[in-house]
């Protein structure tokens, strides 16, 4: 029969609980009550019996305990902090049920317990250190057992041996007691560190006792031979109460004393994680009992409640309990801690198709222990198209051995799965090798990506690759139509020559290829990037021109071509490079687009050659000389105004070849009607840093550099540079990280540099603090401070320093030195740590 | 290819979490034998247990390092209801031959009236953070107002959510407002299992944004991918499936990118809300329980684990569509370290790993210091 959880609320906070022999009524014992109830399984509830406490108030102290004969059911017990106990007759007709009074005990009683055997004793454990037999017929105790100590807090009747008794005190001894011998103990030993608050004897196993107490323990013994301590239970607090579970060798119920208010039944052969755990009062539990069976408990608390409890609404803290770890780190390492119970359960997947019906037979006895869970997994059951969960996961009753089994089951396998090289998708070598090969700083922006892409390239990433590429032409190509230096020198190319003539257009479109070819040519002359094509001009424009003839006048009829049709807008072009998919740019794509570009350019702002260079004029202004000049040449005839734009090609960049970072700085152009597509490439950093790809977008955004100003937010480059930095940081790239702050152009970034660094310095001599003073003589003892201790020279660079002893030198003689010794080199005879 | 190599961890009960700290180099694992263990990867490439104590009166449930700026410290939280922070003792206070090293326990944070099931470290940038969920329900923000202090914290903020909470995690975010999600376990309750939580500036109070209807089982593990330079945030959730979640803000009020910007115009939503959250993918492969999640570094892959007994990683292809790449099978029955001395992981096994950046010394110096 499955009983029911139900409750009821008394007047007053509980002490103590007693029921009697058939299991079917209880008493409560308060500091204001003493009630008896009838337990009710037809109308799950409580229904009050007798009320004790009724007329005058003859008993002022609180009940500290109550007992209940189980010889004579009329026959009760209770215990009073003043001392006294009394017996009541609670069939007596009269208002008042006290049959009888004993006012041995000098200070409280702790506990009293009826003689299993014989129903007229009763004996009692106090607070003044003793115990006492009461024949409760008689008028006075009848024996009394000194326990040498303090105080009593428990004491019980042993239920094999009836002449044995057990008491716990508050020194932390057990004695086990011979009722026939009150002058000493039969055993004596200390138990626990700190009081002892209960005391259990096992009902089946007559050599177990369980004790339990302050110092937050609940210990098994083993009391046949030298008591030993088999099994013990660390539990969270003070233990005040422990009871064996009926029927079930291993379980054993606690309440606590304070702090926690559940009541937990505990597996000793798991001593760690409750079994189960009952958490419905809000106050502490003061009194727990098992109701003659495993699956139904009785509790009652401060709270002022009266609970009674079906096992199988427990709680199972085990089963909340995260039976798994798994952890990811940096490497790509996998950690793994999993319950054994689970390998083994899945190790027997194979087999267990035939295993599953007899376990269906073997447990079905069981079922109803775990009601609970079966409904759980039936619940489940509409969810059977998982395959494996049909298979043994969903099975009730698989699952109710499988809890029970699991619960035992308590150890955990740690498995790490060391990523080899071969599990590329965790892998972050490619993130190490990247951060430490890129370039991204101090050379010429096509330099930096081409170096880059063929990082990526050798690293197997080509779509990165492709996209430095990418990022090379259009930047590179672009910034003739857009930007300064090189810009200028080409459109006024153009400009010169469109009108005069097919033989300077040649030349010039040549120029233009020359200068703004961006594939590398199978010819090797005019591999050039954008920015330096300006210094492959310097070389000699005719040779470069003459060189090439051949190429020239391929690249010309292509140029002519668009030239021709220069009106036609842009598009064409854009969409060759927006169509990124294709990756790769013709050469002759290259240069049409350019020359498209350039064109267009001239041509929007006036039909008229001499008003678009007027426009140009006006625009750039730090180019204004030469394009007065250029301006002048092309109004000469066409030998003359070929020299005249070599001279003048020459002659800008010359200038230009001198500081094309100024003219990067200070060109000022409006916008130009050219194609935008920074936005685009915004958006494609953006969709890296979205595919977690965040070094990519970085090290684009850092090469790119001031060709993104104002097209992006700066919080966004400093969220970006800082995700990057994080992780660097983690793979402990500490100069790498140093060169993304250097090269990065965002004030906030900059300034992670400088926080914290405010070193103070001091002679390695003398001691004297020399923070103050920038110079190298030390002021006191007018020696070179920074000298190396091996070499003796001052140390310019990485200084590496004992802290103990302030001794140190160049980095790699201090290495070499500490390999062959711990001591000091400079002899001071510390042994140098260096961090 | 994965290299299985069992860790005889000794421990005397279940182990419930496993930690990597900062650099990979150490692992720190939880059990319910109330003990904490930490390993030190060795040079020959193996793991070292280098600390084991006690340190809670009930199990463990886990255990989690904070950022290495703050030193060697991890926090525990409980079944007795406690988290704690505890600090390595600098190794050269003993003598090194013994090759174990000292906890103690800085702070015991006993506020919970109920089990502490998740205790996590906020991101580096927000300070000295710390959250805790519990079984009542309580979220509870904890800050130490001096980074070098850990014994002093105060609970800086306490939430009550009134179902009971299993896990919790930080976005990890820099450019938006801090952000946590807590994952709830308690079957009973009818609402969405996943409850996010921001940070308001004005009110210096963390407000409920959002509880996340798309996720109806209770939740066991909870994770935020590292953001790294993410526009979005990507939620990995451990249920009876593994979900996985895009976390979107929508005003663009942090990140205004052009293209973003007007993206967001044209989503509809409604006006009050902050986030445009959706499902990105969802697995049943486990066939069981999903009980716990983690994301790689770079929050590209997806490593979840349940009661299948199986290791499962997840990776978006460039459609975002997000697919299983590799199943890890545990064999109970392992013949040892099969491969034990095949990890060429060269590039990292230069001296010790750095042991917190509190003394870090060789910086370049014009003339011999010793520090004030």
């Amino acid at each position: 029969m499955a009983r029911k959880s139900f409750y009821t609320v008394v007047e007053g906070s509980v002490n103590s609980l007693a029921i009697n022999k058939d299991a079917n009524h209880v008493v409560v014992a308060g500091r204001n009550v003493l009630k008896m109830f009838e337990i009710r399984d037809d109308t799950n509830s409580f229904v009050e019996k007798i009320n004790l406490r009724v007329g005058k108030n003859q008993f002022n102290y609180n009940t500290n305990d109550i007992a209940w004969s189980h010889l004579d059911e009329s026959l009760l017990a209770t215990a009073a902090t003043n001392g006294m106990i009394y017996i009541w007759n609670v069939e007596r007709n009269a208002r008042g049920k006290v049959e009888n009074v004993f006012t041995d005990h000098r200070r409280t009683v702790n506990k009293i317990c009826f003689h299993p055997g014989e129903g007229f004793l009763l004996l009692s454990g106090s607070q003044d250190g003793t115990m006492k037999l009461f024949d409760v017929r008689k008028k006075e105790a009848s024996a009394t057992f000194p326990s040498m100590s303090e105080s009593v807090r428990d004491v019980q009747f042993s239920p094999f041996r009836n002449y044995n008794f057990t008491a716990v005190q508050e020194n932390g001894n057990v004695q086990i007691w011979d009722l026939r011998r009150n002058d000493k103990p039969e055993k004596q030993f200390t138990a626990h560190n700190g009081p002892i608050y209960a005391c259990d004897w096992h009902p089946e196993d007559r050599k177990w006792l369980a004790t339990a107490g302050r110092d937050n323990t609940i210990k098994v013994w083993d009391i046949s031979k030298k008591p030993n301590c088999c099994y013990c239970i660390q539990t969270m607090t003070s233990v005040a109460r422990v009871v064996w579970r009926p029927h079930r060798r291993n379980n054993i119920a606690s309440s606590s004393l304070n702090v926690d208010f559940s009541v937990y039944v505990w597996d000793i052969d798991r001593p760690y994680v409750p079994f189960a755990a009952f958490t419905e009062h809000p106050d502490v539990t003061t009194s727990i009992l098992w109701r003659n069976d495993p699956h139904t408990l009785i509790s009652a608390g401060k709270d002022a409640t009266l609970y009674q409890h079906a096992f199988k609404d427990a709680e199972r803290p085990a089963s909340h309990a995260n039976n798994v770890g798994l952890a990811l780190n940096i490497h790509g390492d996998v950690a793994l801690a999993i319950s054994d119970y689970i390998l083994k359960s899945n190790n027997n997947n194979s087999n267990n198709d035939h295993s599953k019906n007899l376990n269906r037979e073997t447990t079905v006895g069981n079922s109803t222990f775990f009601p609970a869970i079966a409904s759980y997994a039936l619940n489940s059951n509409s969810n059977l198209n998982f395959s494996q969960f049909t298979s043994d996961k969903i099975n009730p009753f698989k699952k109710n051995t499988d809890l029970t089994e699991k619960f035992k089951c308590s150890s955990s396998s740690l498995k790490i799965f060391h990523n080899t090289n071969m599990e590329k998708c965790l892998s972050m070598e490619w993130f190490v090798a990247t951060a430490l090969r890129y370039k991204l700083f101090g050379k010429p922006f096509a330099e930096l990506c081409e170096h880059n892409a063929e990082v990526s390239k050798e690293l197997n990433r080509a779509q990165v690759a492709q996209t430095w590429k990418i990022l090379r032409l259009l930047y590179s190509t672009t910034k003739f139509g857009q930007n300064s230096g090189s810009s200028e020198m080409r459109s006024s190319a153009t400009i010169g020559e469109r009108p005069t003539g097919e033989s300077k257009s040649r030349h010039v479109s040549k120029g233009t290829s020359g200068g703004g070819s961006v594939e590398p040519r199978p010819g090797g002359d005019n591999r050039v990037s954008s920015t330096s094509s300006i210094n492959s001009l310097l070389i000699g424009g005719t040779r470069l021109f003459n060189n090439n003839e051949s190429n020239a006048n391929h690249d010309n009829e292509a140029t002519i071509s668009y030239l021709n049709d220069a009106k036609q807008p842009v598009d064409a072009s854009t969409s060759a490079i927006d169509d990124q998919s294709g990756f790769f740019f013709g050469e002759e794509e290259i240069v049409s687009s350019m020359t498209n570009f350039t064109t267009d350019f001239d041509l929007t702002p006036s039909s008229t050659l001499f008003d678009g260079l007027e426009n140009n004029h006006l625009f750039t202004e730090s180019f204004r000389t030469t394009i007065n000049e250029k301006s002048g040449s092309s109004d000469l005839d066409d030998t003359d105004s070929l020299d005249g734009i070599n001279k003048d090609v020459h002659h800008s960049s010359l200038e230009d070849s001198d500081e094309p970072a100024k003219y990067l700085l200070t060109s000022n152009l409006p916008p130009l009607p050219t194609w935008k597509f920074n936005d685009l490439v915004i958006e494609m950093l953006q969709d890296y840093a979205n595919k977690g790809d965040i070094q990519t977008t970085v090290s684009m955004m850092i090469v790119l550099g001031e060709r993104l100003k104002n097209s992006l937010d700066e919080s966004v480059q400093e969220f970006w540079v800082h995700s990057y930095i994080e992780l660097l940081s983690r793979f402990q790239l500490w100069n790498v990280v140093n060169q993304i702050i250097r090269a990065c152009n965002l004030p906030n970034i900059n300034s992670i540099n400088q926080t914290s660094t405010t070193i103070y310095t001091s002679c390695g001599k003398c001691q004297k603090g020399s923070a103050s003073k920038v110079g190298w003589l030390c002021d006191k003892c007018k020696a070179l401070p920074s000298q190396c201790s091996i070499c003796h020279e001052i140390v310019k660079g990485l200084y590496i320093w004992c802290q103990g002893c302030s001794h140190g030198g160049h980095l790699q003689h201090i290495t070499e030195w500490l390999k062959r010794s711990r001591e000091c080199p400079s002899g001071c005879g510390h042994l140098c740590e260096y961090t | 290819m994965f290299a299985t190599r069992n860790v005889e961890a000794d421990h005397k009960d279940l182990i419930h979490d496993v930690a990597y700290d900062f650099y990979g180099r150490r692992l720190a694992t939880c059990s319910s034998d109330q003990s904490v263990k930490v390993w030190d990867l060795g040079e020959d490439g193996q793991w070292h247990c280098t600390a084991s104590w006690k340190c809670h009166s009930a199990s463990v449930w886990k255990v989690t390092w904070a950022h290495p700026e703050f030193g060697q410290v991890l926090a525990t939280c409980s079944f007795d209801r406690t988290a704690a922070i505890w600090e390595e003792l600098p190794a050269d206070s003993l003598s090194g031959e013994s090759n174990q090293s000292t906890w103690v326990r800085r702070a015991f944070l006993s506020d919970s009236r109920t089990s502490v099931t998740d205790v996590k470290f906020a991101p580096r940038h927000l300070g000295l953070l710390l959250a805790t969920c519990s079984v009542d329900g309580s979220l509870r923000i904890y800050e130490a107002p001096d980074v070098m202090t850990l014994s002093q914290w105060s609970v800086q903020h306490e939430i009550n959510c009134k179902v009971s909470l299993s896990s919790i995690t930080w976005n990890p975010s820099r450019i938006h407002p801090p952000m946590i999600a807590v994952g709830v376990d308690d079957a009973s309750a009818s609402d969405g299992k996943v409850i996010l939580f921001e940070f308001s500036e004005n009110t210096r109070q963390w407000i409920k944004i959002e509880v996340i209807s798309l996720v109806s089982d209770p939740v066991h593990d909870i994770a935020f991918a590292p953001n790294v330079g993410r526009s979005y945030h990507l939620l990995g959730i451990a249920s009876r499936d593994v979900k996985i979640l895009s976390i979107k803000p929508c005003d663009g009020q942090s990140l205004s990118l052009p293209h973003q910007s007007h993206q967001g115009n044209t989503s509809q939503h409604a006006p009050n809300q902050k986030f445009e959250i959706k499902q990105v993918a969802q697995f049943n492969e486990h066939g069981a329980q999903v009980w716990r999640v983690s994301w790689n570094i770079t929050g590209t892959i997806l490593a979840s684990s349940g009661d299948d007994g199986s290791v499962r990683l997840w990776k978006a292809n460039y459609l975002d569509n997000w697919k299983c790449v590799t199943e890890l099978k545990c064999q109970n029955n392992q013949s040892g370290n099969s491969s034990s001395q095949d990890d060429n992981k060269s590039g990292n096994s230069d001296g010790k790993s750095t042991k917190g950046l509190r003394n870090f010394s060789s910086l370049v110096s014009p003339g011999p210091m010793t520090r004030h």
